[in-house]
């Protein structure tokens, strides 16, 4: 996996990015702003992230091993031992402020434009039933009380009437945090999972499709796209995120998808075996060790038999996986507001889904890579290089339910 | 400069502020000193503001150019005269002096009188003293 040469492509400026018909207008100083964080994001990526574990090496492991007569065994010990190691904190330093950097610039960039982004949004949802809000829908602690990725006021905060500011700040940022790898509508993800269905279930053409935690829709518009004559309905609690996503998926032309605030702990809306294919994109990290069972005992209650289940997420740890790339995959669940990263990803998740209702023989673990637009982007790059946690090279954790 | 949207009922100001919310939870500490901590962040956010900086001056170059106002390698292979060279080398200096003010300033902190405030204050408050 890790390339013979060091690859250094230049990220592409935010004007590479597709607008669509909610997207917020940036101006020059903005652009650059947001020029500079993708830029820095590499220079720090490819340059100075590899020097953690140079220090680990070089540095702190002999310091543990003096004291300890052994190597650490796992990534908290990791993690214990590096919070003291001047190189991390100095790496942390700089990727802590570049996310505050870029929250202030998508924030001050929403804020200006706030009212103007909401009537935008407003004339594409206009009476529109493909989007059903429900303020009754309550936020759960794991977002209330958690401003994930450092965004404040998280996915759901709303200032003014019709809000959709905290989606345009999500939406704009994106591009920029990941470095144009997963495309100009940073839809790679969602291409990964449409694609890999296509080529591993080319029989399989599912009629109702399920997404939970769309937020603002970037991973399942090229699901949509890909399977047009499917129904297909996505959930989220945040209002201001469904807004966007409706409203941004419309003006790029996608009519097949129905936006609905409800949580997916409770999906009793829809009866049993109502679904074909119930999926979540890189969603299973922002909940709670509570909510994450029960999401996956409701995905399998509305999941028909011989229906599907996928949930892509960044590789879970596991024995195979060294500590010290534990621990840095654990990073930003301690430094990037994201606390559940880290017992998410130590979960069994063949077990979760056995728990779920799920049959182990049915169970598979499939590696996703991302597909991109290779005339903008340069593909050589994707997981050429280890950029712990961020890659566009993620495990989808999947089911057949059995047939009844 | 083209006129942007600013449809909002935050004042600039307020947006100013606005955008700088601080997330929940408490932040992570990556020095030992907090003073540090809170240099070093304005450190990171200068650094983005010269990057635009430095954005806005080649937009500026690349429009007069586009316009036949300057040559393309105009700016690049700019020569400036001997007094031109002497005045902004002045300029150079003045501008690292006064980046380096506190270097400067600690170098003299480690002679004369040093006393502090709080010590002055006190003698000038002592009427056999003052």
């Amino acid at each position: 996996m890790k390339s013979k040469k060091p690859v250094f492509d230049i990220p592409p400026p935010i004007s590479a990015a597709q607008k669509h018909g909610v997207y917020p207008e940036l101006n020059h100083d903005e652009r650059a702003r947001m020029n500079f964080l993708a830029a820095c994001y590499r220079v720090v990526a490819s340059t100075i992230a590899p020097g953690n574990k140079l220090a680990y090496e070089t540095q702190a492991l002999a310091q543990f091993t003096q004291q300890h007569d052994r190597a650490p065994k796992t990534r908290h010990e990791v993690r214990k031992l590096m919070n003291s190691n001047p190189f991390h904190n100095m790496w942390g330093a700089v990727r802590r402020n570049l996310m505050e950097v870029r929250q202030q610039t998508g924030r001050a960039i929403v804020l200006r434009q706030i009212e103007e982004l909401a009537q935008r949004a407003a004339k594409l949802n206009d009476q529109d039933s493909n989007l059903t809000l429900n303020s009754s829908v309550t936020i759960p602690p794991y977002v209330a009380n958690i401003d994930h990725h450092c965004m404040p006021g998280s996915y759901y905060t709303e200032l003014v009437t019709g809000d959709v500011a905290p989606a345009a700040n999500y939406d704009t940022g994106f591009f920029v945090t990941t470095g144009g790898t997963i495309g100009s509508l940073c839809d790679g993800a969602g291409l990964a999972i449409a694609n890999w269905v296509k080529t591993n279930a080319s029989d399989f053409s599912p009629k109702r499709i399920l997404d939970i935690g769309v937020a603002a829709g970037h991973s399942l518009v090229p699901i949509a796209q890909a399977f047009p004559d499917a129904e297909i309905i996505a959930i989220d609690i945040s209002a201001p995120m469904l807004r966007y996503a409706h409203a941004r998926a419309k003006s790029l032309g996608v009519n097949n998808i129905q936006f609905i605030q409800m949580s997916g702990e409770d999906l009793s809306q829809f009866s049993d075996s109502s679904f074909d294919w119930v999926l979540s994109s890189i969603f299973l990290h922002e909940l709670s060790a509570k909510a994450l069972p029960k999401i996956l005992k409701e995905a399998y209650r509305v999941i028909k038999p011989g229906g599907l289940t996928v949930h892509l997420e960044q590789p879970q740890y596991d024995d195979s996986m060294p500590v010290f790339e534990q621990f840095m995959r654990d990073w930003d669940a301690y430094n990037n507001n994201e606390p559940f990263w880290t017992a998410m990803h130590s979960i069994d998740m063949k077990q979760a889904l056995i728990d779920s209702g799920l049959q182990s023989e049915n169970i598979f673990l499939a590696a996703m890579r991302g597909v991109i637009n290779t005339t903008l982007f340069a593909e050589s790059r994707l997981g050429e290089e280890e950029d712990y946690g961020r890659s566009a090279a993620w495990h989808a954790y999947g089911a057949w339910k059995e047939k009844s | 400069m083209k006129k942007q949207t600013t449809q909002s009922p935050f004042d600039a100001a307020t947006i100013a502020k606005m955008a700088n919310a601080k997330s929940q939870g408490k932040r992570p500490e990556y020095f030992s000193d907090p003073m540090v901590e809170q240099h070093f962040s304005i450190t990171m956010a200068l650094m983005a503001e010269l990057a635009v900086a430095r954005e806005r001056i080649d937009s500026l170059e690349r429009v007069l150019v586009s316009k036949g106002l300057i040559g393309s390698n105009e700016v690049e292979d700019y020569e400036p005269d001997a007094a031109t060279g002497q005045t902004r080398q002045l300029a150079q200096v003045e501008y690292s002096a006064r980046v380096l003010r506190p270097l400067q300033q600690a170098v003299e902190a480690m002679s004369g009188d040093q006393s502090s405030m709080s010590d002055m204050a006190d003698k000038l408050s002592n009427p056999d003293n003052g």
